[in-house]
């Protein structure tokens, strides 16, 4: 064996500010990604609401597009070929904020965006017709039923999903250390490569990862026991 | 770039992605399936001294990153067993395989529980034995409710295959990053892949729709 844990290692300096900078860009990402893919998903979701069929296609190839891709090959695309394909003032600006971080936020939002967005087709079929016909027989428009009947109900509906994809968007949001973004899992590795105490770092690591993954857990029980639907919608549902 | 060029790059990455994820998928899927079904039949067991850590290996797993695991398995747990090495593929392989019979566990509990406690308790009337209950009448019908999630799981660990990249082997993605610092022709060696991944991906969830469709049909909820 020959080898002796020193949990104070991860106390020293550098280390600990390396821990608490990858925490850092970890939430900031993963939030900026979540709110981002959430607006997204929603919006394009609805448009398989839209009575145009190239619409409805065009939110069913989304989905199937951002599925069926790993997220790290997304993350490539958009890190090596996306500048590409820019005029050269973009692309100039692109480098000069720091595109491994920009990428990095624009994948994270939308794989989760196109996560969202087939939660929000699941949620339109859970819906129903029966519902849509009783409004639109009290003498609602298309749009008032829409607006103050189908959205208000599917947002409640999809609720469990979008808090789960919250979950999934934190340990997705560890790839983008492939391109060099200094999260939690670069500085874990970071912090392994420099002081050779590779447990130590693999338990801060992961503790961080975990503790997240908690305080979301207790944040989404919270908020699906408020905006349940009684008697109709539980975890699951959709 | 000449159709020769473009076939050429073709034929480097299917061979990496035949070589290296689907063998490491399949191999690890092939060991995760038998460890998830201990695991979710120890999480149902009601000794908690055996159902708790269960319970807590598959949230750990199911919490931390795929790369996080990777990262403890390449660069951990040599230092554990004393400065053993273990190559990449072993340890992506390990990785892959404990991480997923994590999620494996919980599909495949989901299954169990579906099954109405009703039957069970029926089956005993006719006189078969509690392990012949589990074994012949929950246990077929589970593993039907259970496959589509599965096989979409599978997919996933496909995907996530690409990851074993980071620590260092040389699959489909590594493989492509490779061709391109050799050649300088990001556009089309990350399309490429891109398009092998969304061809290979797309069909196969259309399988698992077709057959999730045919198991809600044979076996409603």
């Amino acid at each position: 064996m020959g080898y002796e844990l020193q949990w104070s290692v991860l106390w020293d300096q550098p280390y600990r500010d390396w821990i608490l900078e990858g925490l850092y860009l970890t939430i900031q990402i993963s939030l900026i990604a979540w709110i981002g893919g959430l607006v997204i998903g929603i919006l394009i979701g609805m448009l398989s609401e839209s009575p145009r069929r190239p619409l409805v296609l065009a939110s069913v190839a989304y989905v199937e597009v951002f599925r069926n891709i790993p997220l790290l090959v997304q993350l490539f695309f958009a890190y090596f070929v996306l500048p590409l394909l820019l005029p050269l003032p973009i692309r100039r600006q692109l480098y000069e904020i720091g595109w491994e971080w920009g990428s990095a936020v624009l994948t994270l939002t939308v794989y989760t965006s196109a996560k969202v967005t087939g939660h929000v087709r699941s949620g339109l079929n859970a819906v129903g017709q029966g519902l849509r016909q009783a409004a639109l027989s009290t003498g609602l428009s298309w749009w008032q039923m829409e607006r103050w009947i189908v959205v208000p109900l599917l947002l409640r509906l999809i609720v469990p999903n979008i808090t789960t994809e919250f979950l999934t968007v934190f340990k997705g949001s560890s790839l983008a250390m492939a391109v060099g973004v200094m999260e939690t899992t670069y500085m874990t590795q970071r912090i392994g490569f420099q002081s050779f105490r590779w447990i130590e770092a693999n338990t801060a690591g992961t503790v961080v990862y975990l503790v997240l993954a908690w305080v979301v857990a207790i944040l989404m029980s919270f908020i699906e026991r408020r905006v349940r639907v009684p008697g109709l919608l539980q975890r699951g549902a959709v | 770039m000449t159709p020769a060029q473009f076939f050429g790059d073709l034929g480097s990455l299917i061979v990496a992605l035949l070589r290296y994820n689907v063998t490491l998928t399949a191999l690890a899927l092939f060991i995760a399936f038998p460890v998830a079904s201990l695991l979710a039949l120890g999480r149902l067991s009601r000794y908690r001294i055996i159902s708790y850590p269960i319970a807590a290996y598959i949230n750990v797993l199911r919490s931390s990153p795929l790369l996080m695991v990777m990262f403890w398995v390449y660069y951990s747990f040599p230092m554990l067993v004393g400065g053993a090495n273990l190559n990449v593929f072993g340890a992506a392989l390990f990785a892959l395989t404990a991480f997923e019979a994590a999620y494996f566990a919980e599909f495949i509990r989901a299954g169990i529980q579906s099954i109405h406690k009703d039957q069970r308790l029926a089956a005993l009337a006719t006189g078969l034995k509690p392990w012949q209950v589990s074994l012949y009448v929950i246990w077929p019908q589970a593993v039907h409710r259970m496959i589509p999630s599965l096989l979409t799981q599978s997919i996933i660990a496909f995907q996530d295959s690409t990851l074993a990249s980071i620590i260092g082997l040389r699959e489909v993605a590594q493989t492509t990053t490779i061709i391109n610092s050799v050649q300088v022709k990001p556009i089309w060696v990350y399309s490429i892949l891109a398009g092998l991944y969304l061809a290979s991906c797309f069909t196969f969830s259309r399988c698992v729709r077709r057959i999730e469709r045919r198991t809600a049909k044979l076996l409603p909820a």
